[in-house]
């Protein structure tokens, strides 16, 4: 046969040396140069410092964070909501170093947690945390139209058992 | 809702709008799985949950998605065993050493390209918890992949199948896909474990096991399809004991450390290839996967692209980044590498485009690395829109770099080719083309009758000495048209079988023809089509028809006479068609031609010259019918060539002029002392060009005779010329 000749062997031989040199070398020069973002958890429980305002009570909210690397997806849920509820994520964002920076459209019935009215109107904000030990963040919340930031901190939640898993 | 009944509605959700897309694409010349690919995707967030995110939560909320995940799993290992049970050996056949070099090449290419990226894409889109190694590995895995079953289903459509291209295509993609699986279980495995040190025990318990299924699975299965041989049919018990096999070695390997899949696939691929048992097999256990389970695989997968997380014009230009590295790694490897293995510029090309076929193959892959955490959302939702593109864009680069045209009509008979090629290149002065009669055979045993009188149409009976006369070609047409796309029967291996069979039949049809002389001038043309009436106006024009003609049987449950294919060929079909519409006699001694004076009817006149001059004992009336008392005569074109007519030939034509109100009825009384009538497609005959009108079928049936219905499509033809040269530069301008 032909293609088992030693020239095609050796040419095979070669070729793939050195695709497995290459990927030896990218890799071991990723796992040391490459830094990836840490992991973040799915799901934080948001703690206030201090009420809303205009809202009666607002003690504690839920972030739900989507993240690919450094760009994240998040929404805000009320504090009760169930765990696996699919909520549209309305926040984007970017995670870097340690820092998150979260914008997008939240609402207003999800900030005061009160009962979703028909027309729950939406209000502009922007989060901003900072990931310090044990994957807690303190941070400040922006609400479009309140002067005042209102700061909290986050507390990972256990993320409950994943259910695609076999 | 109790969950079953949601699981339930949504699976109807699913295979509804999988088949529906799925069809929609197969209209604009795509495979029907990009389709149901799309399907799914269009029931995730991307577009149902965008447009109606109440409604899609209500209809796919959170809890049901591990039960589709529990169908989809199981649809996933059995359409990996079916690819498995696809692999055939054959496929190896062909130009192994370019192929092997071809394949390798397709391979390592893309896959360092990948690796390359990843130092791009891992400080962005990937996480601390993933380590670069599997990442990149993964990555690169992702690159490689060719989509074998998706490209055999493409190579079978475009009739490559039996083409030097398509076999070394099928055998690259074959090599590719063994490898790159090889290459996934390995980054699996590196997934699981976390480095190369940790994943070499997993090796080297896949290797194997891959080993035990090869020798003594393989020894095992053989003895199977011996019991199948002697029994004759798969019998329930068997067929259990083979799913059985294919669970439990789904198991096997999940327990190994690498995916359920693999298992499948292994045992697939092991099964000896006896033809009537992967036939059997694969069709009984294809049609419920791929209706059923396979749909919801999609939309399982469409539920996670999410299209949205692309939100910044920085993202497009990663994914645009994305699909360059994969298009260009595959596209430039298997060019450079079929091109040093001496393949022309323009095949190398087409292999290129073929390669980049990701398919659904490349939906496992992904979803697999989703599943493990090794590739995020984002990234999973870019590399999906590049499985897709990947996809969609073989079939009209295909065409565009390798047209139609140009894919040799290889299977049409080696000899007619060369017989063609001698007269025209030998005699190109005197005889500029053979006149060429398509005749388009649906089923061969039930249309020896067409045939017989195309035969006629072409060549002179024995002992008729014509001082003129071009070679004539009659070239029955068999079109062998796939139910269903992604079918079993639609592998190349399947459709050479299917069309041999065909073949086959027409030879046998051909065989029974008389003269025995004439059965050298019928060449078959088989091939394997999805549209046969566009098909047939296509090879019409491509082999330079003179004339199609086409049998006609009454449709079981449509009212209308010609709709159908028939009535496709002739509104579409760009050369002269007659339809034939066979009452069984035997002999066509005695002919009769309604005339009116119109080009339908001179086409007419003119089939019935010929059959009068092939055949001595022919007989053919003339039948003008005047509405009043106003006697007309034919026309002066006519009568001219009448005069030139041999008298051996003008002896044997009579002309009737006879007054009735009513021609059409005046046809067929005139019919029941004829063996064969031929009417132009014109008005007062009730049959229209479209053929669709209401008077559209009078004639054809009640007509006592056979009919042969003609439909002139230019007026430059001359059916005449082959026969009589002095009659060739009337008979152009026989009407105006």
């Amino acid at each position: 046969m032909n293609h088992f000749n030693f020239k095609s062997l050796a040419f095979y031989g070669v070729t793939i040396v050195s695709v497995l040199l290459l990927f030896r070398f990218v890799s071991v020069y990723g796992e040391n140069n490459l830094k990836a973002p840490p992991p973040l958890n799915s799901r934080y429980r948001l703690t206030l410092s201090e009420n809303l305002p205009k809202c009666e009570k607002s003690d504690t909210l839920t972030l739900n964070i989507q993240q690919s690397g450094i760009y994240l997806n998040a929404s805000v849920l009320p504090a009760n909501a169930k765990a696996d509820t699919d909520e549209k994520h309305s926040l984007a964002g970017i995670f870097k170093n340690r820092h998150l920076n979260l914008s997008g459209k939240v609402g207003r019935s999800i900030l005061c947690n009160i009962p979703r009215p028909q027309n729950d109107p939406l209000n502009s904000v922007t989060i901003q945390m900072q990931l310090v030990d044990k994957g807690n963040m303190t941070g400040q919340l922006t609400i479009n139209g309140i002067p005042q930031t209102l700061k909290f901190t986050a507390v990972p939640e256990k993320a409950e058992e994943k259910s695609q898993k076999f | 809702m109790h969950i079953v009944i949601l699981v339930l509605v949504e699976v109807l959700i699913i295979i509804g709008l999988s088949r529906l897309v799925g069809l929609g694409f197969r209209s604009i010349k795509q495979p029907l799985v990009i389709g149901e690919i799309v399907a799914g995707i269009m029931l995730g967030p991307s577009l149902f949950g965008l447009v109606a995110p109440d409604v899609a939560v209500t209809l796919f909320p959170p809890e049901t998605i591990p039960f589709l995940n529990v169908l989809s799993q199981v649809g996933l290992i059995f359409f990996m065993f079916l690819i498995g049970l696809e692999l055939n050996p054959k496929y190896l056949s062909g130009q192994l050493e370019v192929a092997i070099l071809t394949s390798h090449i397709s391979i390592l290419v893309p896959f360092s390209l990948g690796t390359l990226l990843a130092v791009i894409l891992y400080p962005l889109v990937s996480n601390a918890s993933v380590s670069f190694t599997t990442f990149a590995l993964f990555l690169g895995a992702a690159m490689s992949i060719t989509a074998f079953p998706v490209l055999a289903r493409i190579i079978t459509e475009n009739n490559l199948q039996g083409t030097r291209l398509g076999t070394l295509a099928l055998t690259c993609a074959a090599v590719d896909d063994v490898t790159a699986w090889c290459l996934l279980a390995v980054a699996i495995a590196v997934a699981r474990t976390g480095d190369f040190a940790g994943a070499i025990p997993t090796i080297i318990a896949s290797i194997v096991y891959i080993g035990l299924m090869l020798t003594a699975g393989r020894w095992f299965l053989q003895r199977l399809a011996k019991h199948y041989l002697r029994a004759g049919r798969l019998s329930q018990l068997l067929l259990a004991g083979i799913y059985m096999g294919v669970v439990a070695s789904a198991l096997i390997t999940e327990l190994i450390g690498i995916h359920l899949i693999f298992g499948a696939f292994l045992l697939g691929a092991a099964m000896p290839k006896n033809e009537d048992l992967v036939r059997e097999l694969a069709v009984k256990t294809e049609d419920f996967v791929l209706i059923f389970l396979l749909p919801i695989f999609f939309a399982y997968s469409g539920l996670k692209t999410q299209i949205g997380l692309l939100n910044r014009p920085e993202l497009w230009l990663l994914c645009a980044l994305i699909l360059g590295v994969a298009i260009a790694g595959k596209y430039v490897g298997t060019y450079v590498a079929a091109r040093v293995s001496g393949i022309n510029k323009r095949e190398a090309s087409a292999l290129g485009w073929l390669m980049n076929t990701r398919g659904l193959t490349e939906l496992i892959v992904l979803n697999i690395g989703l599943e493990l955490g090794v590739i995020s959302p984002l990234i999973f939702t870019m590399l999906v829109i590049m499985a897709l593109v990947t996809t969609f864009m073989t079939s009209p680069l295909l065409e565009w770099t390798y047209p139609k045209k140009l894919i040799r009509l290889d299977v049409v008979e080696p000899e007619s080719e060369a017989e063609t090629d001698i007269n025209t290149s030998a005699g190109r002065e005197t005889y500029p083309h053979p006149f060429r009669i398509l005749v388009p055979v649906a089923n061969p045993s039930t249309q020896k009758g067409l045939v017989q009188l195309a035969v006629t149409l072409a060549q002179p009976a024995v002992g008729i000495a014509l001082n003129y006369r071009y070679p004539a070609i009659v070239n029955p047409l068999s079109l062998i048209e796939f139910e269903e796309d992604y079918a079993f029967e639609s592998t190349p291996v399947e459709a050479d079988r299917l069309i041999a069979q065909r073949r086959q039949q027409l030879e046998e049809l051909i065989n029974t023809l008389e003269p025995p002389e004439t059965r050298s001038c019928v060449h078959p043309i088989v091939r394997i089509s999805s549209n046969v009436a566009r098909e047939t106006a296509q090879i019409a024009t491509l082999e330079q028809v003179n004339l199609i003609l086409v049998g006609w049987h009454r449709p079981a449950f449509s009212s209308n006479r010609f709709g159908g294919r028939v009535g496709q060929m002739l509104t579409t079909a760009p050369v002269d068609v007659a339809v034939f519409v066979d009452k069984g006699k035997e002999q066509l001694e005695s002919l009769l031609v309604p005339y009116s004076g119109n080009i339908h009817d001179d086409l007419a006149l003119i089939l019935a010259l010929r059959l009068l001059i092939n055949r001595e004992t022919c007989m053919l009336q003339i039948l003008q019918i005047v509405a009043n008392h106003t006697k007309e005569e034919l026309s002066y074109e006519l009568n001219t060539m009448m005069e030139q007519l041999p008298t051996s030939v003008r002896d044997r034509i009579e002309i009737k002029i006879i007054e009735a109100p009513e021609p059409v009825q005046a046809v067929i009384q005139a019919s029941e002392s004829v063996d064969l009538t031929i009417a132009g497609t014109s008005r007062p005959w009730g049959i229209e060009r479209q053929t669709l009108g209401r008077y559209t079928d009078q004639l054809a049936m009640q007509c006592r005779s056979s009919l042969l219905i003609t439909r002139r499509y230019s007026q430059v033809t001359a059916h005449l010329a082959s026969m009589l040269p002095e009659i060739s530069s009337q008979e152009p301008t026989l009407r105006s």
